[in-house]
């Protein structure tokens, strides 16, 4: 009995030194080397090389010269420390609460009928995509806002649009953040030019 | 749904079952045959050496209790490291040791290939935690399924030998090789292809960004990649943040998505292969294996089915409605993408997610629940999980040697009462251990308290905790607040007694058949290959599965259902 506490025991510490510690550090190591951008969060910068984020998570937009993302239950909003989905079941009174008031929300200066995924919350609260429906619905807001033509925006959204990956696997998406960035660098230069 | 959804389970299943042979034979090799090369087998002698370990042989009892003792040992390390993680290095966001219900809590359910996440990754445990204590337990909980399967297989399928008295392998063996020809090599390319795709991997601290629109956000930040690739491989289903496979750290693409579902069924689909192998028999692991492909596309189908569906509630709203049931869900998996991850992680004893369960239509969260009822039989954990399938499959021949009149043989060995009655127990054990800890909780103020989703909703939650906990899953209707003491410590006591008890079932049904003679197969034997065997074996799961729990899924998912399509909320 006390042999085998003690092979346990060797056991245990040889494979936590293993797999604990020897491997994941290897695999930083490597994917350093290799994808030193990925393993550190895809991180995106602006023009003066300032951080604002990563290409990965989504951000909230409230001001309406910019495509909204998503609803987000993560914290109080796209909180990237927090992450979470509503977790609302089918017949929850709340969520349908929620998505009354959310398309109350967006009635106000768009079109209808809304698309679905500006109105219901991801899984993550992370989401950084929406539908290109969603974009190109939200696109006469924009091109108000921003008194550039529609045919511009569309222009845009189309440039930003993902096809699904290989053409086979997920869905067609369009990165928020990566869209709104474009609209601020495109339509700055177009500003300027005048 | 759409035909490009469709594609996308199809293929899915297609290069599962292209690598299905050359990794079956693979792990053949490993478990079965020395190590073909001298440096292998050099650098395992001396591993061997360093813990102590001779390779010979051990009987179902001593096999047993090498495997509880590891883990066990397993559980006090991983509750010591996070209740102590703050005097601990890298924990770069000087988080606080963890209250010790829910390290308790953590540390079982790592252990016991649960993965159940009672914590938020992200605001919970250190970097160190993570790694020392999680993603060990990844490896550790994995191998020791895989030394529990081998060793039910040799007790089935082996000749017995006579100066070998009831040996069914050495648990140390089996273990130290899963970590170092299966679990290490895989998980490290696999951990460098979610890298690739996006999946972060780095020790800094969280970053402070300021957003385009100027205002604040944190990024979350650590080693993800590295535990995400283990928790995928192994069947654990523990991931780094709190929304699991759903974080866009943790599964950024559509592609890294796919990886992953296909990794977390391969090898045990392989398994199927190796058991065929070891049996001699390999019409009867291909058999095994499609009668697995049919009952996960048959979930998969339903799943789909119903999330494609708009809620009835929102058929008045002026909404677009081609996006289904939408909560819950990322855009770039789509719901082929979630439908599938879903149904393959309750397959499988995995259980991460990709998507909210909790949100999922009441028929989609039902198939859910279904699949790990059933027992985890499709696919399953990596080795326990074809464990789970061949109690079935013991069931199934003596149900058939009851039919024709005569004792029933498995592969050439006569099933006998004592081992029908330990497979009884083994298939009894979890509806009574799901069952009585629902109604507890049910019952008591305390385990009421928890739920967010009111109305038939909330039983379904209260009921998939439990029945997550007991078969090893680790996923959940999320709503439910785990972390309270109940749950806490009585998930943890379920978790314990689902994964050992079943565990020595096991063994010790393999530690009665290893000595039994082989016979040759008559015209009185049943054939445990072809369509009449998986008919009848997928008969059997369902009925056995059915009749137990039908009554509490009509309470839960079935009422729901209907007051769904009624348009009634709570």
């Amino acid at each position: 009995m006390l042999k085998v506490f003690f092979i346990a025991l060797r056991v245990c510490l040889f494979t936590l030194l293993l797999a604990g510690l020897i491997y994941p550090f290897a695999v930083t190591g490597v994917a350093y080397l290799l994808f030193y951008k990925e393993a550190m969060g895809s991180l995106v910068f602006n023009d003066q090389n300032i951080l604002i984020g990563s290409d990965l998570i989504g951000q909230n937009f409230k001001t309406s010269g910019y495509f909204f993302s998503r609803p987000s239950a993560a914290g109080k909003g796209y909180d990237a420390i927090a992450s979470s989905g509503s977790n609302l079941g089918p017949t929850s009174k709340e969520l349908l609460t929620q998505i009354r008031s959310r398309v109350d929300e967006l009635k106000k200066d768009n079109s209808e009928p809304i698309p679905l995924d500006l109105v219901t919350s991801s899984g993550s609260g992370l989401d950084p995509h929406i539908t290109p429906e969603a974009a190109i619905w939200q696109a006469p807001r924009i091109a108000l806002q921003r008194g550039v033509s529609l045919e511009r925006i569309i222009s845009i959204i189309e440039e930003f649009k993902e096809p699904p990956q290989f053409y086979i696997f997920g869905n067609e998406r369009i990165s928020v953040l990566k869209l709104n960035l474009a609209l601020d660098q495109y339509l700055e230069t177009q500003d300027s030019t005048q | 749904m759409t035909l490009l959804g469709w594609f996308e389970i199809t293929l899915l299943f297609f290069v599962v079952l292209a690598l299905t042979k050359p990794l079956g034979l693979y792990l053949y090799y490993v478990y079965e045959r020395h190590p073909q090369f001298k440096f292998l087998l050099f650098l395992e002698n001396r591993i061997f050496r360093f813990c102590g370990i001779e390779r010979q042989g051990q009987d179902w009892k001593k096999y047993a209790l090498s495997l509880l003792l590891f883990n066990i040992m397993g559980i006090v390390i991983v509750f010591l490291v996070q209740i102590a993680q703050h005097y601990l290095p890298l924990n770069p966001q000087n988080l606080p040791g963890v209250p010790w219900d829910l390290a308790l809590n953590t540390a079982v359910s790592f252990v016991t290939h649960t993965n159940w996440q009672a914590y938020s990754g992200e605001t919970t445990l250190s970097y160190f935690s993570q790694m020392a204590g999680l993603t060990w337990q990844n490896f550790s909980a994995a191998g020791t399924g895989m030394a529990a399967f081998f060793a039910f297989a040799r007790g089935l399928l082996h000749q017995p030998i006579v100066e070998e008295k009831g040996f069914i392998g050495n648990f140390w063996v089996d273990l130290i090789r899963s970590f170092l020809y299966v679990f290490f090599p895989g998980c490290f390319i696999f951990a460098l292809l979610l890298v690739a795709q996006g999946v972060i991997q780095n020790f800094s601290p969280a970053l402070d960004v300021t957003t385009l629109e100027g205002t604040k956000q944190t990024l979350a930040m650590g080693p993800a990649a590295s535990q995400v690739a283990s928790k995928i491989i192994g069947t654990n289903g523990g991931g780094f943040f709190n929304v699991n496979s759903a974080h866009p750290f943790e599964n950024p693409t559509p592609f890294s998505n796919f990886l992953q579902m296909a990794a977390l069924i391969l090898i045990p689909a392989a398994l199927t292969y190796t058991y065929g192998k070891i049996a001699k028999n390999q019409k009867h692991g291909w058999s095994l294996l499609f009668a697995m492909f049919i009952l996960s596309l048959l979930g998969v189908a339903f799943i789909y089915h119903f999330e494609s569906q708009v809620s009835p509630l929102f058929h008045h709203l002026p909404l677009t409605h081609e996006l289904g049931n939408f909560e819950g869900k990322e855009v770039r998996f789509g719901l082929a993408g979630s439908s599938l991850f879903a149904n393959l992680a309750t397959d499988t004893s995995g259980g991460p997610c990709n998507s909210m369960y909790d949100s999922f239509t009441p028929v989609g969260g039902m198939i859910l629940l279904i699949n790990m009822l059933l027992g985890e039989v499709v696919f399953g954990g990596v080795g326990v999980g074809l464990f789970g399938m061949l109690m079935f499959v013991i069931i199934s021949v003596f149900i058939a040697g009851l039919m024709v009149g005569r004792t029933p043989e498995y592969l050439g060995k006569k099933i006998e009462g004592k081992e029908v009655r330990f497979a009884i127990l083994y298939v009894a054990l979890y509806p009574l251990i799901i069952l009585l800890g629902t109604a507890w909780s049910t019952l008591s103020p305390y385990g009421i308290s928890s739920i967010l989703n009111h109305g038939p909703h909330g039983m379904s939650e209260i009921l998939y905790a439990y029945t997550s906990a007991a078969q090893n899953n680790g996923s959940a209707f999320a709503g439910l607040n785990a972390n309270t003491i109940w749950y806490n410590l009585s998930l943890a006591l379920t978790m314990f007694v689902g994964r050992f008890l079943s565990i020595i079932l096991g063994l010790a049904i393999a530690g009665s058949m290893v000595s039994k003679k082989m016979l040759v197969a008559s015209a009185g034997t049943f054939p445990t290959q072809g369509v009449l065997f998986v008919g009848l074996l997928m008969g059997i799961i369902f009925i056995v599965g059915a009749l137990t729990f039908f009554p509490i899924l009509t309470l839960g998912p079935f009422t729901e259902h209907l007051s769904f399509l009624q348009g009634k909320v709570f």
